[in-house]
């Protein structure tokens, strides 16, 4: 993903505090030894829109089109994870011999 | 060929010759499985020993038929080797079976007697059931023995399935405790452990699955779920060539709704990178679910990236004018003009104004603030770096005048202060320094980057008790900050220096006793050695000379301690040339490598610190920079050597550098440049030959071919110069002017470039230079030298001089306009009016 909004899961209105917010509950989860990848998306995401003056700066200037992870998350996030049907792991393990 | 077959068909059949047993061997050996299949069906019937090859044949040949998709075709080519003797139970012949439904060859093979002595294929056999048993084809369950491990855990495994899939996590673990660690289901027992933990522990969850092995017949299963675990970047483009129960699996686990994973079927249409083009109609389509605002600024940023035409862009998405502004200045953006960006975003500046109406504190303004701050933030046009550059000046004026203009509406920004007063410091503006630092040191009273820019412009100024009080500041917030501690060192050097100069050598010596006390490690001791060097000259001269020539045979003796001692001499007030006499150095030394490195690197130290070195010192070096320009520098040293050179204004030496490079790397455009500027930098432009502008715009091309866009704009930017100095027809004495004065119009141009400015011009080549050089042969070298002084002193008196006619360059091939207007680097106003905002917002 691209757009540090969607990278942080905050609204495209949110505040400094909002942002700081967000992305400190989100490195409790991820730190930088669990997801090195994801920590780096992350703390990128925040240096973009960390204060106000970032976020009118990446409004105005950046220009990096949306990715195609930007699109599904912004359209439908993902959600909670769920079990998936029995049926497709008899699937997998049919297919899987 | 037929034809000739048909002929001869009625004749007796030739005989056919039996093949031989080594070049069956070696169709086996080398996998041609047909044609060994077809020697060896012969040669068994002469040999019936031969079946075991017979069998391998078959075997080789089943699998590769299998490796090609043609199960039916391979499950024949193992049935025909089952038929060759007493062939051991195959693997990939049980697994072909499962997968093809065949039950009662399953068992007939999971029964055969042979298996017995094969615990390894049997345990690889029983979990391939189990896996299928688990896959829902349970109808062999009751055919196999109650013993059975694949009957007895089977029932334990499809309960832990139930509870995994029910979301029943005890219920799992109770029922994978009853699995034994031989159990066939073992590796299924190790993903449902893992799948599990994806949610809690997915580091670890992907550890325990990459332990499945890739032939494990669970393997399918593990591997859709490390696809689930697959980093976000990484996964949109793996689901597309996964089978459609691993996607399933994967939205499951990473808890994609519907809406998602059917966007995600759109999205996969258009391939592993789908083009901004494509990705366009996907937004409009989805615009509603992505919400307006959002979907307009992704259309104009893919429209930018697809590089639509106007009308395409018209018809995608109608963009605003401030939007069409907006597209235009990322345009002039990728350009790296930084005049052209500047004029980019005024334009959208202008709109913002218009359109909105900022008011002091609201987004807009500090949207307006940071568009007026682009230019310098994306290029660094106000960086030390940039200022000595050929018409900087009015560039560094214009993006200055941006910044100002940018604290208008945006004054709560602090790196704004500090640049423009790091900007004014440099170019000598103290005042505007001053009022900038006043203006931030009411908002930002004990900030330290101020007090240190504080600190810098009280010693630009010469305040050095000033700089040195604000440097203990710095270090009572800071107390390690080397950096001012050297300043500081810096403060007192100065102050002693000024004494020197002044004659006051007890003043310089107490200055140098107070820098002592913050100087910390050799560089600054080294600093206060050479000072001292020359207070003690001051008071006794040997004394002092014995003191410097120790430090000048510890810094060489060569160039680089030569630009050291002559520097201090300078800046102490003390006369070079004595000095020089005084150490002996009354030849040029011989430059080795190093010493000329060391020389460059202090140069650029003293072109860093501000440091002006007297014309005579710097000429001082001529002849020994001369040889020095055939030493084997690498390339980077020479465009190093070159730039440094070119900053000191050392145009001869840096000339020398330029060709030597040259004849090393023929046509690299930074050396044209190099070469061109040095050649006419101190003549003002005048006379090119027209084989020189062709060569710079050949060097130019070559440039932006290499995507060097930053040369590129230099090189340019010598071209508008050259055009600059050499204006159209009537515009300048050059080519006559309206009225006829070309005396006149000569005296420009010795007012110009002064008088030796003009006696160094005419060394040089082109047709002026012949032309003037023509004058002097006339006059005389002494005639002609007097009457440059008259013109210079009297010019208005100076009318009707027979100059020579008109010696404009032709103009290139190339059609070059001229002079250009679109892009007149250093020509334009001040491109920042506040006038033009409608500054009637506060």
């Amino acid at each position: 993903m691209s757009d540090p909004y969607l990278i942080l899961g905050v609204e495209e209105g949110a505040d400094d505090a909002a942002v700081e917010a967000a992305y400190r509950e989100a490195i409790r989860h991820c730190s930088p030894e669990r997801d090195p990848s994801r920590f780096e998306a992350l703390r990128g995401a925040f240096e973009l829109i960390r204060t106000r003056r970032d976020r009118l700066a990446y409004a105005l200037f950046d220009r990096i089109p949306p990715s195609v992870a930007d699109l599904l998350e912004r359209a439908a996030p993902a959600g909670e994870p769920r079990r998936p049907e029995r049926a497709v792991i008899e699937a997998l393990l049919r297919g899987g011999g | 060929m037929r034809k000739k077959r048909k002929k001869h068909a009625a004749a007796p059949s030739p005989r056919v010759a039996a093949p031989a047993p080594e070049s069956a061997l070696a169709d086996l050996e080398a996998g041609r499985f047909r044609e060994a299949i077809s020697a060896y069906k012969t040669l068994v019937t002469q040999d019936p020993a031969l079946s075991e090859r017979l069998a391998e044949a078959y075997e080789g040949r089943a699998r590769q038929l299998a490796s090609k998709g043609m199960p039916k075709e391979a499950l024949a080519m193992w049935e025909n080797r089952a038929l060759v003797g007493d062939a051991p139970v195959r693997l990939d012949h049980f697994t072909l079976l499962i997968r093809l439904g065949r039950l009662e060859e399953v068992l007939q093979l999971y029964r055969h007697p042979s298996l017995g002595r094969d615990a390894g294929l049997l345990g690889a056999m029983r979990a391939h059931l189990a896996a299928r048993y688990l896959g829902g084809s349970q109808e062999f369950r009751d055919r196999l023995a109650a013993a059975d491990p694949v009957r007895v855990d089977g029932q334990a495994a499809s309960r832990a399935l139930m509870a995994y899939c029910g979301g029943d996590d005890q219920g799992v673990t109770e029922a994978l405790a009853s699995i034994p660690f031989r159990s066939p289901y073992r590796d299924f027992a190790q993903i449902l452990k893992a799948l599990v933990r994806v949610a809690e522990a997915p580091e670890a969850a992907a550890e325990q699955l990459a332990r499945i092995d890739p032939d494990s017949p669970f393997a399918g299963l593990a591997s859709a779920a490390r696809l689930a675990l697959a980093p976000e970047h990484e996964l949109t483009g793996c689901l597309r060539g996964v089978e459609a129960a691993a996607r399933e699996l994967v939205f499951a686990l990473r808890g994609w709704p519907p809406e998602r994973s059917s966007l995600w079927r759109e999205l996969s249409t258009l391939g592993d990178e789908p083009s901004p083009k494509a990705l366009t109609g996907i937004v409009q389509r989805h615009r509603q679910v992505l919400g307006e605002d959002w979907s307009r600024r992704a259309l104009l940023k893919l429209m930018f990236q697809a590089n639509l035409s106007g009308r395409a862009r018209l018809m995608a998405l109608r963009p605003t004018p401030s939007e069409s502004l907006l597209l235009q200045a990322w345009q002039r953006e990728e350009d790296e003009d930084p005049w052209d960006i500047m004029e980019g975003w005024e334009r959208y500046a202008g709109t913002i104004v218009k359109e909105v109406k900022p008011r002091p504190g609201s987004d807009a303004s500090l949207a307006l603030a940071q568009v007026l701050r682009r230019g310098d933030r994306l290029m660094g046009t106000l960086d030390p770096q940039r200022a000595h550059g050929e018409g900087s000046g009015q560039l560094a004026q214009a993006a200055a005048s941006q910044l100002e203009l940018s604290l208008v509406y945006d004054p709560d920004d602090r790196g704004t202060y500090l640049r423009l007063i790091d900007h004014y410091r440099g170019t000598g503006a103290l005042k505007e320094s001053r009022r900038l630092l006043k203006q931030a040191q009411a908002r930002w009273s004990a900030d330290k980057p101020l007090l240190i820019a504080a600190m810098e412009t009280a010693l630009a100024g010469g305040a050095f008790k000033k700089a040195a009080g604000l440097g203990r500041e710095i270090l009572a917030v800071d107390p390690i900050n080397t950096g001012v501690r050297e300043r500081l060192v810096d403060a007192h050097l100065a102050h002693a220096r000024k004494s020197l100069r002044g004659g006051r050598g007890d003043l310089a010596t107490k200055a140098l006793d107070e820098a002592v006390e913050w100087a910390r490690g050799e560089r600054m001791g080294d600093k206060l050695e050479l000072l001292r060097g020359f207070v003690t000259m001051a008071e006794d001269e040997p004394a002092g000379l014995g003191r410097l020539r120790s430090l000048a045979e510890r810094l060489g003796n060569g160039l680089a301690a030569r630009l050291t001692l002559g520097a201090e001499a300078a800046q102490s007030g003390f006369a070079t040339p004595a000095l020089f006499a005084g150490l002996g150095w009354s030849k040029s030394p011989k430059v080795e490598t190093d010493d000329l490195l060391d020389f460059l690197a202090r140069l650029r130290a003293f072109q860093d610190g501000r440091v002006e070195l007297p014309g005579p010192l710097l000429d001082s070096f001529s002849s020994s920079l001369k040889s020095a320009a055939r030493l084997e520098l690498e390339r980077g040293q020479l465009e190093t050597a070159c730039e440094t050179l070119a900053r000191a204004g050392m145009h001869k030496a840096r000339l020398g550098f330029a060709r030597a490079a040259l004849r090393r790397f023929p046509g690299e455009p930074v050396f044209e440049l190099h070469a061109f500027e040095a050649r006419h930098g101190d003549y003002g432009y005048l006379g090119i030959q027209e084989r020189e502008i062709e060569r710079l715009e050949q060097a130019e091309q070559r440039a932006r071919e290499a995507g060097d866009m930053r040369l590129a704009i230099r090189l340019e930017e010598a071209l508008d110069r050259v055009w600059d100095a050499n204006e159209p027809p009537g515009a300048t004495f050059l080519d006559g002017p309206p009225g006829g004065d070309i005396g006149a119009l000569f005296a420009q141009m010795v007012g110009i470039l002064g008088v030796e400015g003009v006696l160094e011009m005419i060394k040089g080549p082109g047709p002026l230079a012949n032309a003037l050089r023509e004058v002097q042969r006339d006059l005389g070298a002494a005639a002609f030298r007097g009457l440059l002084e008259s013109i210079a002193r009297s010019p208005a008196d100076f009318a009707g001089f027979p100059f020579p006619g008109p010696m404009m360059p032709s103009s290139p091939k190339s059609g070059r306009s001229s002079p250009r207007t679109g892009k007149g680097k250093g020509k334009r106003a001040t491109p920042l009016d506040p006038d033009r905002f409608d500054l009637d917002l506060f």
